[in-house]
Formats: structure tokens, sequence, C-alpha cells
């Protein structure tokens, strides 16, 4: 595979379960995925197929009853002055430690705007919280004050006063070195003058009236780019956008990818784009993963998903997505349901509803190998290959 | 979605013409259910107002009888009627609902003596007529199919009951004080209203001052055929700890009168025995050979009217006879006698301790409970159907009847609950526990209409009412079999606590003075007669308290618990 | 302004239950005795009686009489008392004792918010664990106990069973020891008139240990309502989203609960405080008689059993105001505690 330079986020076999009155539910089975840093990747599924609890299971937020079973989540952590990398397993982190990772270097983007931010706080409020809590403001603080200083320079017309602004000016100046610990106070006050900063940068109008209002006051669009702003306030390594664009107008939805798409370049995140809707995977990302009933099924870069998938499962959600240039009656679509998770199908977990199933399907589950060059699958029979025949 | 998959294809014209004409069979008994409960409700409301305009009060009064049972029964027909026509016209769910609803008639129905036997076995009736070939071979697929999800969600919601300690502690608790009010003549070793006066403010565990005529045997009106005398009466005594234990001698006293003259001269003499000997042996033998085996013997005979005899003292199985032997023997003459066999014994220890008028506590309690209890239940269940009602059809329809259903409530909201009953209980002018009641209902259903109302609001507004809109049901239809049944978790949430809270509020009526008459067994009341005497005898005030709040902490955990269960919110898999 | 908007609707909305209250008090006094008994005592002359009943136009029309008794009412005029022993008006009644009984549901309100709102904390964030299960417990036991069976037990508890084994005790009853100091009612709140006006620390103190029984006794129910919704909020609160996003933000457990989730579980717990105020004023009437406490109460229960027709109106009147009252402060706090009612 590809080195640990180049890879930021390394997810192997995780299993996730959830106790529940019925049964125990298997959400995750065996689930593989890399994310390259500075890459776009989308993780696609149908509903219910365990993408957002491999979301939570990478933040550590997989909640009673669920337990994560086993399973690794590699987070290769690089030190933005050293340049050096930290190899941390995040499924064997303390609480403790999974809170400096959490809204600091891998941070999420919920789904619904409406629901999300607290109704209760200032947008500005929230978005300073995080920045307050995983920043050293010192220096921010000290900025801060010396344009505070300034400001008042250009107004005062006593020399007596302009010395003694000037002198606190340098004194400033001089901590600037080794800053000291700022007060409470002050570093509030930076951490909402940085969350006016983060607001703008997302392109929101008007930032500073924005900060001092809540959230009911805001359409679903300024709503989810505050709460982009706010996953982003801390520069982290990887953002994930679980269903972020799903709960929006289409106009919107292409305002918010255009707007990820560009913070991309500027920050050099890498990002997760979990969705159902193939059509942000070929707008966004470079690179696409595909879950089925809680396995990865497929792992390439998404031209090639598009042009040439492997695995059936894939085949069958390309042909479900309506194209332009082709009239049809009646979208095909795959047969059968996604299955009940608590007693999931044995062997290949997608062999019920595959046309190309065989008894092997039936026996044994499927790895997710290297097919192809710089292709992945999990397929006993994968297509474009000899083993690929349907039967009828 | 695929609703029409689950019709099943056997749509013949006989088994659609047997399903009306069982639908109508069904209409028929819901018009006569309708009638009977519409009769009883009438009846027991008219003899309520006569007993209230002539202040004679006949117990039982208004909740005793039938009424209540009349008023569900009329709601039930009623729902029985539109769940039938909806049979008729094969609407999902009608069968099981007319099923459901037909078994509840019954439980109602078995609750009231004949009349309502002979209706439930009607009911019955109705019930195998749904279960005949022809007819259940029509609704019986859609009514597994109707229930599967209700099944399962009963014991999903079971299990919940199951984990959550508190609920199962506030459920037992609750099955012990029915069980204890139901069973209290058992259980209580004094009835309610005695008094035992020489035994005041006895502490807890002492053993009663005073000893008691237990009646052995009570003969009364008995007419003897002279022709046949000597007659025989025999019975078999057992002697046990209890007639032993007595502070005097045991003794059983014999007394004799005439009924005709009403005076003690009596024209028969009475002669009683004691034989150490068992039933099954004295049968057999004559009265002379009896007499070997006599233990004791003493005659009443013309004045001499009130005679002891001695029991054994020891403890085994005897038989008494009693002889009667006319004075004189004619073929016209008759007597009309009374006989009074009965033995001194201690009266039982008083384990609570007793009360300043000699009241034995704990009886007191168990006899209480069954009277908190009924007026706790008749409340909550005149309170929760009117107020649900009017709350419902306040929040349903909305407008200038909503703003003046709100206004009323708010207006009690901002009267003391506690005042406002007491002024009713004053204006009623009766003190009793129907007065309490009927004051605790006037002041109660405003938080049943609040709360319907606000649900029905929140559900009016939902997808699935549109839908059944657009689908052509009526108000009424939506109302009662969409908008209720899904707002009745937070409505039995709040009944099942205000069982607690309105023993609590009868309790504190009766505390300051407005309860049921004095000598009556209630909680309240006797914390009341305690609280008076709380430094020498705290006993009185601890017990009826104690019971007081355990019965309602445990409707409360109940209530508490079960939201929990029910909260779709908290509910999880 | 929204703001001003917002005070006229809510004044406009609480009128008709004002109306309400004071037409079902003319009716009480119409069912419940004479509504004569209002105006005149054992000690009013026989002579002035007819003279009586044509000035207050008792000899009218009921519905003349209905409006006599309103314009009675809003110039002041509401009746005569007997119960205080000697005839009084009852607005000079109420005003002399309304100081004990706020004073007291004060007290008990403040007892019963400082330890109801942690204790539902602690119950939702352990739910369905020891600490939960005691809690609730502790909780429920609130609102299942008689108040006055309460109070008898804490006050043969704490005052005759301590004294009697020689312990330190709670005093029995009363809002001050007479005997040992000597109180100048000012404005009629002791606690603020013996260190304001009389700066009499002792008598503070004092009257300090003379709240804490009635005060308990009487908070218990309202600690019990506060904590049961407490819980019941903040367990829907911890279920919601924003919760899920405070945690993804790295927050620690604490600041999720004590900041995020608090600040919206106490929006329906304030409501409940608000109701549960007019609730302690009701409450007040037994825990009053129990404890021997001079407030409006115990006058309530004396003058019901004596039929002072004029004094239970009196009392009916008061608590619908204060009800009234608090519901409005209560949508007030509402307004600031939630961002998006804001009289909008």
């Amino acid at each position: 595979m590809t080195t640990a330079d180049e890879i930021v986020l390394h997810v192997k076999d995780l299993y996730v379960s959830f106790y529940t009155y019925e049964g125990v539910v298997k959400a995750l089975d065996g689930v593989i995925m890399f994310l390259r840093r500075g890459d776009t990747m989308g993780l696609v599924g149908e509903t219910g197929c365990g993408k957002s609890v491999t979301a939570k299971a990478i933040l550590g937020l997989v909640e009673a009853p669920g337990r994560i079973e086993g399973g690794k989540v590699i987070f290769f952590d690089k030190d933005a002055e050293t340049q050096e990398i930290t190899e941390l397993d995040l499924a064997q982190l303390t609480s403790e430690e999974m809170l400096e990772i959490r809204g600091n270097k891998i941070s999420i983007v919920f789904q619904d705007p409406a629901t999300y931010p607290n109704p209760v706080f200032r947008i500005g409020d929230q978005i300073a919280e995080v920045i307050e809590l995983h920043q050293d403001l010192s220096l921010d603080v000290l900025y801060m004050k010396i344009a505070k200083l300034e400001l008042a320079l250009s107004e005062t017309n006593s020399d007596v006063n302009r010395a003694e602004i000037e002198s606190k000016i340098a004194y400033y100046r001089q901590q600037m070195e080794d800053p000291p610990e700022p007060d409470k106070k002050s570093i509030k006050e930076a951490a909402k003058l940085k969350a006016i900063e983060m607001l703008r940068m997302v392109r929101m109008p008007a930032p500073e009236q924005v900060a001092n209002q809540y959230p009911h006051e805001l359409s679903g669009g300024m709503r989810q780019r505050a709460l982009i702003a706010m996953s982003l306030a801390c520069n982290p390594s990887i953002l994930i956008c679980d269903e972020a664009t799903t709960a929006l107008d289409v106009t919107v939805q292409a305002q918010v990818l255009k707007l990820l798409n560009q913070l991309k370049t500027e920050i050099g995140t890498s990002i997760i784009v979990i969705t159902h809707d193939m059509g942000v995977v070929a707008e966004t990302c470079e690179w696409v993963n595909v879950m089925y009933a809680g396995t990865s099924v497929e792992s390439c870069a998404t031209e090639r998903l598009f042009t040439k998938p492997l695995h059936p499962y894939t085949a069958g959600l390309l042909k479900a997505v309506p194209k332009l240039h082709e009239d049809r009656e009646r979208l095909p679509q795959i047969r059968g349901s996604v299955p009940n998770l608590i007693s999931p199908p044995t062997g290949c977990r997608f062999h019920p509803r595959c046309d190309y199933a065989t008894e092997i399907c039936i026996e044994t589950k499927p790895i997710l190998e290297e097919l192809e060059p710089r292709h992945w699958a999990a397929c006993h029979h994968p297509l474009w290959t000899s083993g690929g025949k349907k039967n009828e | 979605m695929d609703s029409d998959s689950q019709i099943p294809v056997f749509q013949d014209e006989g088994s659609s013409s047997l399903s009306s004409m069982f639908g109508t069979i069904q209409i028929v008994f819901v018009m006569i259910s309708l009638l009977v409960g519409g009769i009883i409700l009438l009846g027991n409301l008219a003899y309520f107002i006569e007993e209230l305009l002539g202040m004679t009060l006949v117990p039982p009064a208004f909740l005793g009888n039938w009424a209540i049972q009349g008023l569900l029964i009329l709601v039930l027909a009623l729902f029985l009627l539109r769940t039938n026509a909806g049979v008729m016209e094969r609407v999902p769910d009608a069968f099981s609902s007319s099923f459901y609803l037909n078994l509840f008639m019954i439980v109602v129905y078995l609750t009231m003596g004949t009349l309502g036997l002979a209706m439930a076995s009607i009911v019955v009736i109705q019930l195998i007529l749904m279960l005949l070939p022809g007819v259940r071979y029509y609704w019986w697929v859609e009514f597994v199919e109707d229930t599967k999800p209700r099944v399962k969600e009963t014991r999903f919601t079971l299990h919940l009951v199951r984990k959550s300690p508190l609920v199962v502690v506030g459920i037992a608790i609750i099955v012990f004080m029915v069980s204890v009010a139901l069973a209290a003549p058992m259980l209580a070793t004094y009835k309610g209203e005695d008094m035992v006066f020489k035994d005041v403010r006895l502490p807890p565990g002492s053993p009663s001052n005073d000893i008691k005529l237990n009646y052995l045997y009570y003969l009364n009106q008995r007419t003897y055929d002279p022709t046949i005398m000597p007659q025989y009466k025999y019975e078999e005594l057992t002697i046990t700890s209890k007639y032993l234990e007595t502070v005097e001698i045991p003794r059983i006293f014999i007394g004799v009168s005439d009924l005709d003259t009403k005076t003690d001269a009596v024209s028969v003499n009475v002669t009683f025995r004691v034989y150490n000997l068992t039933q099954a042996q004295y049968e057999p033998m004559t009265p002379a050979e009896r007499l070997s085996y006599l233990y004791a013997n003493v005659s009443v005979v013309d004045q001499n009217l009130l005679q002891y005899i001695t029991l054994p003292d020891k403890e085994g199985v005897y038989v008494w006879e009693l002889q009667f032997i006319a004075a004189y023997k004619t073929t016209t003459w008759s007597a009309n006698t009374r006989v009074v066999l009965a033995y001194y014994s201690n009266y039982p220890i008083h384990i609570w301790g007793t009360d300043n008028y000699g009241g034995d506590i704990y009886s007191r309690i168990i006899w209480a409970s069954q009277q908190d209890l009924r007026i706790a239940l008749s409340v909550v269940l005149v309170a929760l159907s009117s107020g649900a009602v009017i709350g419902a059809v306040s929040g349903y329809y909305g407008g200038k009847l909503d703003e003046l259903v709100m206004r009323v409530t708010d207006i009690f909201f901002a009267f003391p609950g506690l005042v406002l009953a007491m002024a009713i209980v004053m204006a009623l002018g009766v003190r009793s526990l129907t007065t309490i009641s009927i004051a605790l209902m006037i002041t109660w259903w405003p938080t049943y209409a609040r709360l319907v109302r606000g649900q029905v609001l929140s559900e009016r507004e939902k997808l699935y009412i549109e839908a059944a809109r657009s689908s052509g049901a009526s108000d009424s239809r939506i109302l009662f079999s969409h908008i209720l049944p899904n707002t009745i978790q937070p409505v039995i949430v709040q009944a099942t606590m205000d069982f607690g809270s309105v023993i609590l509020v009868a309790a504190g009526l009766s505390f300051i003075g407005f309860g049921p008459p004095v000598g009556t067994s209630e909680w309240g009341m006797m914390i009341a007669r305690g609280q008076n005497y709380i430094l020498s005898s705290p006993w009185m005030t601890l017990y009826p308290g104690l019971a007081i709040l355990v019965t309602a902490l445990a409707f409360n955990l109940v209530g508490d618990g079960i939201r929990d269960i029910l909260d779709p919110k908290l509910r999880r898999r | 302004m929204r703001l001003r908007d917002f005070i006229i609707r809510r004044i406009i909305l609480a009128i008709p239950v004002v109306f309400g209250v004071l037409t079902i008090t003319w009716f009480l006094s119409y069912i419940v005795g004479d509504p004569l008994a209002m105006y005149i005592t054992e000690r009013t002359p026989d002579a002035a009686i007819p003279g009586i009943i044509h000035a207050r136009g008792l000899d009218q029309p009921l519905v003349v009489q209905y409006f006599l008794y309103l314009n009675s009412l809003f110039h002041g005029d509401w009746g005569v008392s007997t119960t205080t022993g000697a005839d009084q008006p009852v607005l000079t009644v109420l005003a002399a004792k309304f100081p004990a009984t706020i004073e007291l549901s004060i007290f008990a309100m403040i007892f019963a918010i400082a330890l109801g709102i942690p204790l539902g904390i602690i119950s939702a964030t352990k739910k369905d664990k020891a600490a939960d299960h005691i809690t609730r417990i502790f909780a429920l036991s609130g609102v299942s106990m008689p108040i006055f069976w309460f109070g008898l037990m804490l006050k043969y508890l704490l005052f005759f069973q301590f004294s009697q084994w020689g312990l330190p005790h709670l005093p029995g009853g009363d809002r001050y020891n007479y005997r040992a100091y000597t109180w100048h009612p000012t404005t009629g709140f002791l606690l603020v008139d013996s260190l304001v006006f009389d700066h009499n620390p002792g008598l503070f103190i004092d009257a300090i240990f003379h709240l804490i029984m009635p005060g308990f006794c009487l908070g218990y129910i309202t600690l019990a309502i506060i904590t049961r919704m407490m819980r019941s909020s903040m367990l829907e609160v911890i279920k919601e989203d924003y919760i899920t996003l405070a945690k993804s933000k790295g927050l620690t457990e604490r600041v999720v609960i004590y900041k995020h989730a608090l600040r919206n579980a106490l929006i329906p717990t304030v409501t409940v405080i608000g109701l549960a105020f007019g609730g302690l004023i009701t409450g007040a009437v037994l825990t009053e008689t129990i404890f021997n406490w001079p407030g409006l109460g115990r006058w309530a229960t004396n003058s019901i059993l004596n039929s002072d027709i004029a004094a239970i109106n009196g009392f009916t009147l008061l608590v619908a105001f204060i009800f009234v009252t608090a519901n409005f402060i209560v949508d007030m706090v509402y307004g600031v505690l939630d961002p998006r009612i804001r009289f909008g």
C-alpha cells in the first residue's frame, strides 16, 4: 500500500456491534479504508450500511449499546512545525486522550443544520468555544491588544497619552517572543475575533453580525456554513462531512460543496465525504470507498469507479443513477433489500442480492484485495475479470 | 404501501354477505349495550341527585353503584358502533379494534352482578359469532397482521418494565395494597369502626385490656314443632389455643329468649352439653351411650335464662349439643326462640397500637385502604374521561371553543386547589367520602383537559392525520381512532401518578376537617386524630402516614418509570 | 417594541382568569353562606344590619350585586375577617400576614432549587444506576408524602425526640423565640427587619433556625417536582443532536452536560418552578397549620373552619394573583433562557 507519509487515516478491520433487545446488530463487520493526505474521499452506500457508524467510530463517539469490538483506527498525526509524524491508534486511546483529537485534529460536520447547532448559544460563541478549547491563543491575544492600542493611538490627540500607548505597544511587542499566559477574559475576546475570522473564511456574509446571532435566526445554508466554520476552526487534519449537504437545497448544496473544495486547498485538510449521492461523489471526491451492510466492498479512484467498477454492488448502484443521455421509463434497481444486520447473510453479505453469486459467496467472506492496480474490491467474482459471469 | 396484497383473494359473495350480516348483528347488540349503559347511568344520576336533594345518604352512593360502569359501557358501545361500521366497510384495524373493545366490554360487565353476567354472555356470543369459520376466514388474516406489531411492542415494553427495578417494586406494592384492600375482612383483626374503650392509646404490640364475646352459634326465630321434641342441634367444637389464652376463664354462655312475647320467659327448656367426642364418634351413638363421654352440661329452664358453661381446658375436638324440650306438649303450639352461644376471648393484639378512642390502628389502616383506593380510582377515572373528552374536542376544533376551555382551565389552575375542594365540600353540605370524591373530580379534570389538548394539538399537525383527512375520514373518526390513541401515553403516566396525588389531597382534606364523618376509617382522618397526641403516642400518626407514603410512592414510581419506558425519545432497543 | 407588546398581551390574557376567579369567589359567597356575612360579624349591632344591606346593595338584583361586589373589591374593600379574633378588614390582615408566608415560601423555593437541579442532573446522567434509583426514590417520596404528616414527623423527631435525648434540636414552631428576642416589625419580613432595622443578628440566626424545618417541609414537594422535571428534560436534551455536536468538538463530559445540556434542560424546568411557586402558597395552608406559622395559610385554614367568607375570598384572590404573576415572570424568564422565543 501507500506509505505512511502519504496516508493520514487508516481504518483496519473495524468491528462495531450494537447490543439491542432484539439481538446483536453487527453494524460494522471488518471495515477497511484509508485516506490520503490532502485527498477528498467519498464514503458511499445505502442508508444503514454503516457510514455514519464508521465516522462515529473514528471519533470515538460510538455510544452504548454500541461497542467497538475490534480493529484499528490509525491516525498519522503530522506536527505542523516539525513535520514529524506520530502514529496513534484512535480505537485504543482513553477518552481523555480522544478529547484532544476530537474537534482539533479530526472534526465532523453533521447532516441536519436545523438540529445540530445548540439553539441557546450564539453562533460566534459556539465557534469560539472550540478555538478556546484547543488552541493556544496567547499570541492572538497579544495581536488583539496591539491592534486595539493602535486604534486608540490613531484616535488620541494628547501627546502624553500617545507616549503611554506607544510604550505599551512596545511592551507587548517584546512579549511576542515568549507570550505570557493571558487572562480568561482576553482569551474569550480573542477567540471570538477568531470565530468571526472563521465565519469570514466560509464566505459568510456579515460575519460580525452573524456571530452575535442565534442559530434559529439563520437560514439552513448559513447554519451549515457556520457548522463548517466550527469544524475547521482548529485547522483539523481530517474533516468528516456526514451527509453534510443532504438536508440542503440543491443550489445551496452546490455552494457548500464548492466551498469545501476551496477550503481544502486553503487549509490542506483531508476530507471524508459521507453520502449516498453519487453526484456529490463525482463532483468532490478523488477517491471512493463503497460500503455495503457494514463491510467495505470497493475502494478506488473516483474516475475508475464510474468507468470500471469491479464489485457487482457498485455496478448496481451506478446503474441506479439517472443519466441525462438515457431515456428510460424506469431506473434499474438492485433486487431485494438491505439485509437485517442482526442475522446477516453468511459469506459475502451481498450474495442474496447478487446476480453473480455462487457457492463460494455463500460460504466464505471475500477479502478486500488489490484486484487491479490501485483498485481494491472484496468480491469472489469481480466484474471485468474472468470470474464475472452472470448466473440467471 | 402494499396493503392491497394483504387483502385475501377469497372476497366472494358469500363471505361478504356473511360478514355484513355479522356486522348488523353486532350493531344490534351494541345498541342494546348503549341502552343498558344509558339507563344505568341515568338511573344512578337520578338516584344521586335525589340523594343530594333529600340529604338522605344511603350507602353505597354515587360511585359505589354502577354509574361508572354505565358511563364506561356507554363510551365503549359508542366506539364499538364506529368500529363495527368500519368492519362492514372492511376498514383496516376495525376487526382488531372491535375484538379488543368487546373484550373490554366483557370485563366491565363482569363487575356488575347478575345483569352484567347476562350482558357479558351476550357479548361472548358476539365473539363466538366472530369466530365462526366463515366469518373468521374473512377477518383472521388481517387481524393477525394487525396485531403482530402491537404484540411485539407490548413484549418489548414488558421487557423494559422487567429491567427497571423501581417499576417492578412499585407494581408489587400496588398489587399488595389492592389485595390488602380486597382482603380487608380477612386481614383486619377489628372492624373499622370498632372502639375498645379500655384500650385507649396503647403502644404498638400491646394486648387488649378488654375481653370480647365471640358468637359460636346464634339461632334466631326458629320455629319448633312440639310433636318431634326433643330436638337436637349439634356441631363439632374445636378448642384451639385462641380459646385457652383468654383473660377470663373460657366459658360459653347460653341465653334464651322468646321472640313472640319479647320476654325472657321461654317456653322451651334448652340443655347444652359438651361431649368428649368427635363428630364421627358422636353420630352413631345413642343418647345414653354419649352420656358416658359427657364433659359438661347445663340447662336453661323457664325463667333461668342465662347460664355459663366452662369449656374444656385442653386443645382438641369436642362436640357441643343443644337439646330443646318444650315445656308442655300440645299439637297447636310452637316456640319461637332465640338461642345464643358465645364464648369469651381476648381481643386480638394491637400490633400497631390504638388511637385515643381505642381503635386498632392496624385494622383501621387496612379498612381505610379500601376507602382511599376507591376515592383515588373514582376521581382519576371521572376526571380523566371528562377531561380527556373536553381537551380532545377543544384541541381538535380549536377556535373560540378552545379559547373558552383554556380560560376556564386557567381559572381552575389559578384557584388554590385545596381551597376550591374545601369550598365545594362546604357547598355540598354533606361530609362524606362521596363529597370528597366529587370535590376532587371537579378540581382535577382541568389537568387532563390541558394535557390531552396539548397532545392533540401537536398530533393534529402530523402527516398521518393529514393522510387520514385526505382519505376522507370524518372528524370524529380522526379524533377518536387516530389522534386519541397516540395521545394516550402521557395520559396514562399522569393518571398513574394522580392515583398517588388524589390519595394525598383526600387525606389533606380530611386532615383539615373536611373529611368523612367521625369514626370512618380514612388515613388522613387517622393522622388528624393523632396530631394532638403526637408527643405521647406518635404511632397514631406514624403508621397511617407510612401507609399513605408507601401507596402514593408506589403509584409515583410506576408512573415515573413507565414515562421513561413509553417515551419514544428514550425508548431504545 | 416587542417586549412591550408581549407584556400587554400577557396582561390581556390574564384578565379573564382574574375575572373568573373573582366571579367564582362571589359565587361561593352565595353558595356557601350569606353574602351579607362578608360585611357583618357577631359584634355588628342588629340595628346596623339593614343599613349595611342597603349600603352594599344586597337588596338589589343579582347582576347589580355582582358589579357592586367588583366595585368594592377594586376600591380595596374586601370585607371583614373575624378569624384573627378582632374584626379586621381583609386587606389589612392580608398585608400583615403576607410577609411571613412569602418569607417561608422563598426559603422553601431556594432550598428546592438548590437541591433539586443538581439532583435532577445526577439522576439523568447516571440513568438506571444506583445513584439514579436513590435520587428518584428520594424525589418521588416528596410528591408521595402527605405534607402535614411529614411536618408532624419532622417536628416529633427533630424537636421533641432530640430534646428528649438532650441533643441540639430545632425549634418546633413559630417564627422566632418570643421569650428571648423582641422584634419591631417594619417590613414584616423578619430576616430583613432583624438585620437592617433592628440590627439584631441573634434574632436573625434564631429566625433562620425557625425557618429550617417548615422550609424543608414545604420545599420538599417542590424539590421533588423540580428534580423530576430536571431529570426528564435532561434525559431528553442529552439525546439531542447538538449534544453530539458538542461532544464532537472535544468538550469534556462535564462541559457538555453543565453548559450545553443544562441551559437547554432548564427551559422546561423554569416553567415548573414558576407553577410550583403558586403551589407553595397552597402548600403553606397545611405546613403553617402544623408549625404554628403566623402566615396566610394558617389564617386561611382557620377562616375556612370558621366559615369566614371574606377571608376565604381574600386568600383565594391573593393566590390567584400570585399565580398569574408567577406565570408572567416565568414567561419573561423563558424568553431570556430560550432565544427562540424572545417575545416573538
